[in-house]
């Protein structure tokens, strides 16, 4: 019993970061209908002005990886997405993986190819224990601000002016701009919004892991992908849900398989996915302004 | 001319320079191995397709000024047979597709000697390049058992210590120094190489009479390894020692994660972890212990070593950040000898030269070459403790009596006295 819930506090923190991640590109997503592949570079800009600012106080360095990574993310929108907009969703999408590659390339070229480490405080990793189960406070940092992130985002959709505009943009963008709603601000927004999600995760996850690679956005867009399709496309619940059942697959899996077989967990893992897609082929959550309409 | 003239011209000719270069490519003759007469005066020239941008351009750029540094202490001595060195570059970008390219650009520059990458997967398409143009080769730091005649062929040489000979000498010492008997492994699956590693270390602690508690594996850029550590946290006691097998930054970031946890084991981990650069992520770091080629924090029992690591701290104007780069000095060294002896750098000479190497003081130790291994699997390495972020001290050099050899060499025990 005592795993049972030891594992759901696990697959509780590591969901959460999950969905922040799914949830950048799921916005994005919602709008621009084509996935950002930079996504992770947004990661990995976080991380590494996390190790530039490392003489900071802890509280600016937050600041600073948040501005950074907010600024990069307009800057993808203004510089690389804008002038290509209502192009072929093939040509943003190739646009998304040249910019991911030249980032990647010139963080190597910048900063060099060894990793480098942020000793963010320990205070966040460390664990305490209550009746026998061991939870670390960085966990029920990351659940918190998952929780919260996602509350402010739901609120700031369904409440906020600009909101209503980027889901009325969402489901039919041209009838939303004929009634006057201005694309480059919404747009814009969506990037700015994505970029805040991607600073909170970097943080999360050097708070975690300490280190920095110009490879260190890789596997996380690969999961913000995943989770993002399987969610439903264009469903921001959808893609926090997916985000939960990857984290539920993987650390189930890590826990469940024997030795020989652990090894080869993530094929398991997205083995799940496959089966997931032959079952619901529409994704967990359908949208309704993603269905064809016949 | 008409247009369609001109492109049937341009047509032809880049037909027939297409079948030049692959013509090029494929003459045995175009090879440099017989590096001219025996009385020869001109250069010797050593071909180096190693990565000067990429990731592992973190193991090539220390070798590459450490080769460097050989080539001109050598030259400043008289050379090799009277021969000066001179060094030629091709860049293999850490893309494992422009390896043999660059192999065979250093070749068309005339290479006689060839110098390959820090890594099986990306040193062997070069390897083989020169091995078939009978030019003798040598990785920087290759560590796998298998860098040699099984994997590449009879003129492929690592300058490098083997991971099964590190895996056995940091087993030895903690079980039989430290008094270690209960360990726990924890392998990264992402490379050969930390695979090698933990089992010939699961081996070799066995073989001695140690129990293996548990073992469990995780992958590089996994985001937290808490079902990891809720294993070892199930462990009715903790584990004298946690074998790690992993690589940088995938290690410091379970490192910081083991030890947020509260465990407190002694962790043992191999040459991959040498450096402090990925300390300032760990500020939990204590109690680990690694194997490395010598120390670079000034303080080896050999002092050979210090004044290396001093010289390439002058050379480039900043300390040493681990130890992989007297590789590239050591392949200079043996060359020296193998060519000397056979009184010629032809490949087959040389090799035959540097397959009798029995315990051939080199700069970090004995180097001992056989004809069936071409990586020293019995070199002693230094054991290293970092107590603190950033504080790392010798401990001793340790000599390993057993490698366990790996599966793709047909496995067994290879015994360090059978080399006398």
């Amino acid at each position: 019993m005592r795993t049972v819930i030891q594992s759901a506090i696990d697959i509780l923190s590591l969901g959460s970061l999950y969905a922040l991640l799914a949830l950048g590109v799921a916005l994005v997503f919602g709008i621009m209908r084509f996935i950002n592949f930079a996504h992770g570079e947004l990661l990995m800009v976080g991380g590494y002005s996390l190790f530039l600012a490392r003489e900071l106080p802890f509280v600016f360095m937050i600041l600073v990886c948040i501005a950074t990574v907010v600024l990069t993310a307009l800057l993808f929108e203004r510089v690389a997405f804008r002038p290509i907009r209502g192009a072929n969703p093939a040509t943003q999408l190739v646009t998304s993986f040249a910019l991911s590659f030249l980032l990647q390339n010139l963080a190597m070229l910048t900063l060099g190819p060894r990793a480098k480490s942020v000793g963010l405080p320990t205070v966040l990793t460390e664990q305490f224990t209550v009746g026998g189960l061991r939870i670390a406070k960085l966990d029920i940092l990351t659940v918190v601000l998952g929780v919260v992130l996602m509350a402010s985002l739901g609120f700031f959709l369904k409440r906020s002016t600009l909101g209503v505009q980027m889901r009325a943009s969402a489901e039919n963008f041209e009838m939303a701009r004929l009634v006057g709603v201005k694309a480059n601000t919404v747009i814009a927004s969506a990037f700015a919004i994505s970029g805040l999600l991607a600073a909170s995760a970097a943080i999360i996850l050097v708070a975690k892991t300490g280190t920095i690679t110009p490879g260190l956005g890789l596997k996380p867009v690969v999961i913000a992908f995943v989770a993002t399709i399987m969610g439903g496309l264009g469903s921001l619940s959808g893609a926090a849900l997916g985000g939960f059942v990857l984290s539920f697959l993987s650390v189930t899996l890590q826990t469940l398989l024997p030795l020989d077989l652990r090894p080869f967990r993530d094929a398991f893992v997205f083995g799940s996915v496959v089966l997931i897609f032959l079952l619901r082929p529409q994704g967990l959550i359908v949208v309704r302004s993603i269905k064809e309409r016949v | 001319m008409g247009r369609l003239a001109f492109r049937r011209v341009l047509g032809i000719a880049l037909v027939a320079s297409l079948l030049a270069v692959a013509c090029g490519g494929d003459d045995p003759e175009s090879g440099n191995a017989d590096g001219g007469d025996a009385g020869s005066t001109e250069p010797i020239i050593i071909g180096a397709a190693i990565a000067e941008q990429g990731w592992l351009n973190a193991y090539d750029g220390p070798n590459k000024v450490s080769l460097e540094l050989a080539i001109d202490q050598i030259n400043e001595e008289g050379g090799i047979l009277g021969r000066q060195l001179e060094v030629v570059y091709a860049d293999t970008k850490s893309e494992p597709d422009q390896v043999a390219n660059a192999a065979i650009s250093v070749i068309e520059q005339g290479a006689m000697i060839g110098v390959e990458s820090c890594d099986f997967d990306l040193g062997a398409p070069a390897a083989i390049e020169f091995s078939n143009k009978g030019i003798v080769n040598f990785s920087v730091c290759a560590s796998s058992v298998v860098f040699g005649p099984q994997g590449i062929g009879p003129l492929a040489f690592s300058s490098g210590n083997s991971a099964a000979g590190y895996a056995a000498a940091i087993s030895e010492w903690a079980y039989q120094e430290k008094g270690w008997t209960d360990a726990y492994i924890l392998e990264d699956t992402v490379l050969d190489y930390t695979h090698e590693m933990c089992d010939s270390f699961k081996r070799s602690w066995e073989g001695q009479g140690g129990t293996i508690v548990g073992e469990d594996t995780f992958q590089q850029g996994d985001e937290s390894v808490d079902a990891q550590i809720g294993r070892i946290k199930a462990l009715p006691e903790e584990p004298d020692a946690i074998r790690l097998c992993s690589v940088v930054p995938g290690l410091g970031a379970v490192i910081r994660q083991i030890r947020s946890a509260g465990i407190t084991s002694p962790i043992l981990a191999g040459s991959e972890s040498d450096g402090t650069y990925w300390h300032e992520g760990v500020p939990n770091l204590k109690d680990f212990y690694y194997t490395a080629s010598g120390s670079i924090f000034g303080d080896d029992e050999n002092a050979d070593i210090n004044e290396f690591f001093a010289s390439i701290e002058e050379a480039t104007g900043e300390p040493a950040a681990d130890a992989v780069s007297t590789g590239g000095y050591m392949l200079i060294q043996a060359l020296k000898i193998a060519a000397e002896r056979a009184g010629s750098i032809e490949g087959t000479a040389v090799a035959a030269e540097l397959e009798k190497f029995s315990n051939e003081p080199l700069l970090i130790g004995g180097t001992t070459y056989t004809s069936e291994f071409h990586v020293p699997l019995c070199r002693a390495p230094a054991i290293l403790e970092a107590s603190a972020p950033g504080e790392v001290a010798f401990v001793t050099r340790f000599q390993q009596e057993t490698v366990p050899l790996p599966e793709g060499v047909g496995g067994g025990d290879y015994l360090c006295s059978s080399e006398g």
